[in-house]
This record gives C-alpha cells, structure tokens and sequence, in this order.
C-alpha cells in the first residue's frame, strides 16, 4: 500500500489536501454485479461494514450506545459544515444551533428512542455541556483543516451504500471533501494505528462503488490532529480492488464463515 | 516571567496575541530538527515527567480535585457558568468518564473525604470563575485537549486544559493548576508551546497559567529561546 505520511503543518497539509494530478478509478455496472455476486456467495445474513470493520479484523461489532465521546463527530460534523458554508459564524454557535435542533426534535416528539436527539434531550443540562464542549473541539479540527487546506471543502454526509439482494449495507465515512470530489479527507482521534491505512482503503473503495459509473475519489486523507500526522492514499485499480476485496472477506467474517486456511495450517493438519 | 492580580487571564490573553509576531515555520523546523537529533533510545514523555515529580500509582484526591477542575474548565469553555461547581463538576466527570478510575474511586469516598473535596472544590471553583474571565467564541475555546508529538526517538505526550486562537490566527494555551505557580509550572508551559510547535508546526503565540489555589496568573510569550530551553529540560536531554 502506497500510503504517503505527512505532518500537520500548513505547506504539508496542503500538499496533501491538493488536487492531485490522476483521476480516480470507475467502477461500472458489470464490475458493481461481481461485488454483489461475491457478497452473495458469503450468505444473505443483515451485515453492515465500514471501515472500523476492516481495521478490526471483521470482528462483529458491540451493540451500539450514545456516550459523550461518540456524539463529537455527529455534532462536530454538522456544526463545521454549518461554519464552512457560512451560515453561523462561530464554531460554538453552530454546535448550540445543532443541539438545539436536536433538543428540538426530541421536544416535538419526532425523535425516536435511540436516537442522538432523543439521547441528547435526556441528559442532564452539565452533560449537554460537555457534549457540547467536545463538539467545539471536533468541529474546531475540522474547520482549522478546511481553512488551511488550499482546496475548497465542504463537510459533507458520510456515503452509505447498500449492495441489493445481499442484505450488506456499507458506511464509508468522511468528514471532508474538495470541490470536485477528488479528495476526501477522515479526521481521527488519537494516532493512527497499523491498521489505519487498510481502513482508509476501505473508505475510498466503498466512495467509488458508491459513484458507480462515475469517477471516484483520486485521494484519501487521513488526518489525525491530536497526533500532528496525515496518511495519504492515491487511489488506482489494484488499491480499490484490494480494498473490495477486504470488504468482501469483512462479510464473510461477519457472516460466520471461517476463512480458509492459510497454506502453513494446511501442511500441520 | 509576569505575576498578576487584577486582570482576568483572557484579558491578558487578548492583550498578549495581539503582540509580538509569531516564531516563523524556519524557526519552528528548526526546533523540530534539534528534536530529532537527540539521542536514543526511543521513549515516552508525559508531562509529569517534566515535572519531575513521582505521582501516586492509582487515583487521588488530588487528581481527582484536577480533573474536577478541568471539567469545570470545559464548562466554561462554551460559555456555561454553572451556579453549583461541585455538583456541576461530578456530573460532568461522571457523564464524560462513567467507567473511568476516578470516577470509581471518586464513588468510594468516605463521608469525611467527601465533605473535604467539596470544600476544597468550592475554594478552586471560586478562584476559577473570578479570574478566568469570559471567552469570546470567536477564540475556538476548546479544553482538555490531548495532543502528541513524535520526533526522532522521542514521542512527547501532552494535555491543555485551554487552548484558544486557531493555527493561522495565532494559539495560545492555557495551564489551569490546583497547585501555586512555581518554576515546575513555568518548565510544563514552555513543554506545552514545545509540544504544540512540533505537532502543527506553529509555535503558539504565549502560553498561560492559573492557579485556582492561589489566583494568582503569569503569561508567557513564547520565543525561540524558551522553546530551546523547553528542549533542553526535556528528561534525559543534557543541558547545553
């Protein structure tokens, strides 16, 4: 894997948040049935895999919980592309105007239980403040990126794709994106660990079966602000083919099939 | 180094990154360079070994009256000012770290010990109020935020209670202490700038101190000089 590093800072961020010079890779209507052939083989069991999957092996996810730290992103997410659009001025206020369209929501009645806003609504007003607090400094990484990079980014959805007839439904995440496209950026707590460039491949290759019949993103970027570092990927055939196929062998895991056995295990039994 | 008493610590602030010019990218690279050419082996450094001093193994009161305060702090940090501090302060530890150690042993106080944290929390939480002052959110206010650097055999690990101002207008980094100010804080300020120089590459511009046990303040521009100063008092670094 041709993963670039990068320090965090401006001529190095640039560098890697820049238009690149190649195209990223298309992934047409035959090739999309062969993914989906692929997972079919792997049985029909409800799968949903992201990049967190491929990094921790396939290994089945635990049930899901709200907790402070897991709301950052969300909030985060909503209140820098609130900043980055212009429509509030302050990081603090667009994360307060997001809590309060979340509180809101939970007021009239039309957020379900389990939900963030739902969540967020039964929190004591200290714990609202906290959430709050770390969705300044989330949405302040963001924002600090976007406004150093020398590209326009816009802080976009995550993707979610769902392979049909195979009850397999993928969440490419990214928390900015340039322009045309070409470049998505993922911002990352903590430091990057030895899987962390086979989740970033993860993402770009679910981002370009996602534009199916279009060109998909040229450029991943990892970016890790606590850490000061930036990864790298260029896409091309052979890093979303090895990306599909890690996507691919998630399910499988997922779906309980034991892989098979490695040619050293074959020799022993 | 300037010892205050009147002004708030964002006055000063305000005053402060309003000055002097920033220490230029050469200048920051070349920081780094001195960094990296340290010698081995490969080590972790946290900032209570700048403190050189031996911590308790587990959780304490005094830890516990930290980390407290730096909830208090995050409050703060998005404008909410809360009216009862010690209450405020353990509901905020326990929403953002149910399971964690402090929390646990924060649970398992006696009455006594208890009625003694809520005395001592009151007194800091009292000082931090009156000399903290209101941050404007135009500053990005953004607390307890952990950072690292790794440079050559060295990964310097770091925590700031405060840090205001963005990469390209201009950072500054607060040291919120339940301790008095001394010359180990005035060493953990300047690892603070170091650390911040060479995780974005821009030095910050000053970085303070508040003591909540005394009220007292200092602000400290950074500089070429004290980020060398920072280098050479790193642990294991011989001074020049």
């Amino acid at each position: 894997m041709n993963l670039i590093s990068y320090r965090l800072d401006t001529a190095d961020l640039m560098s890697a948040t820049s238009e690149p010079t190649h195209e990223g890779v298309v992934i047409d209507d035959a090739r999309f049935a062969t993914i989906i052939e692929s997972h079919r083989r792997h049985g029909i069991t409800p799968r949903r895999v992201d990049a967190w999957t491929i990094e921790q092996a396939g290994a089945p996810p635990t049930p899901f919980v709200w907790s402070v730290r897991k709301t950052r992103r969300t909030l985060g997410n909503a209140a820098a592309s609130l900043v980055i659009s212009g429509q509030q001025r302050t990081v603090a206020a667009a994360v307060r105007a997001e809590m309060g369209h979340h509180l809101d929501l939970a007021v009239r009645g039309w957020a379900n239980r389990g939900t963030l806003s739902w969540w967020i609504a039964e929190q004591s007003p200290v714990a609202q403040g906290i959430i709050t607090a770390e969705a300044v400094a989330w949405a302040s990484d963001i924002c600090d990126i976007a406004e150093r990079s020398l590209a326009r980014f816009t802080a976009p959805s995550d993707l979610y794709i769902d392979l049909p007839t195979c009850r397999t439904s993928w969440r490419a995440r990214r928390d900015l994106l340039n322009d045309d496209g070409s470049v998505m950026v993922r911002v990352r707590g903590g430091a990057p660990s030895t899987t962390a460039g086979a989740g970033l491949r993860a993402d770009l290759a679910m981002a370009t079966v996602a534009a199916r019949g279009e060109v998909g993103p040229a450029r991943i970027v990892g970016i890790w602000p606590q850490a000061g570092m930036a990864l790298a990927l260029n896409s091309d055939e052979i890093t979303v083919a090895v990306g599909i196929r890690d996507l691919t062998a998630a399910s499988k895991v997922l779906a309980g099939i034991p892989s098979a056995p490695s040619p050293r295990e074959r020799q022993l039994a | 180094m300037l010892l205050m008493t009147s002004p708030t610590v964002t006055d000063r602030l305000r005053a402060a990154r309003s000055g002097d010019a920033p220490i230029s990218p050469e200048q920051s690279q070349q920081i780094r360079e001195l960094v990296q050419a340290l010698p081995g082996p490969c080590r972790t450094i946290y900032p209570r070994d700048i403190d050189g001093v031996e911590g308790p193994s587990g959780p304490s009161l005094a830890m516990l009256r930290g980390a407290l305060i730096t909830q208090l702090v995050r409050l703060r940090s998005v404008g909410l000012h809360s009216t009862h501090a010690v209450r405020d302060a353990i509901d905020a530890l326990e929403s953002y770290d149910g399971e964690g150690d402090l929390v646990e042993f924060l649970r398992h106080l006696s009455a006594d010990e208890r009625a003694r944290l809520h005395a001592d929390l009151s007194s800091h939480s009292h000082v931090l109020a009156e000399r903290l002052g209101h941050i404007p959110d135009g500053w990005r206010p953004r607390a307890a935020v952990r950072s690292a650097a790794r440079v050559g055999y060295l990964t310097l690990r770091d925590v700031n209670d405060l840090v205001v101002g963005t990469i390209t207008s201009g950072l500054a980094l607060v040291d919120v202490t339940t301790a008095e100010l001394d010359e180990r804080l005035e060493r953990r300020m300047r690892y603070h700038a170091l650390v911040e120089t060479l995780r974005s590459g821009v030095a910050p511009t000053c970085v303070a101190g508040l003591s909540t046990a005394t009220g007292d303040s200092a602000i400290y521009p950074v500089t070429v000089e004290s980020l060398h100063i920072a280098v050479s008092e790193l642990p294991g670094v011989s001074p020049s």
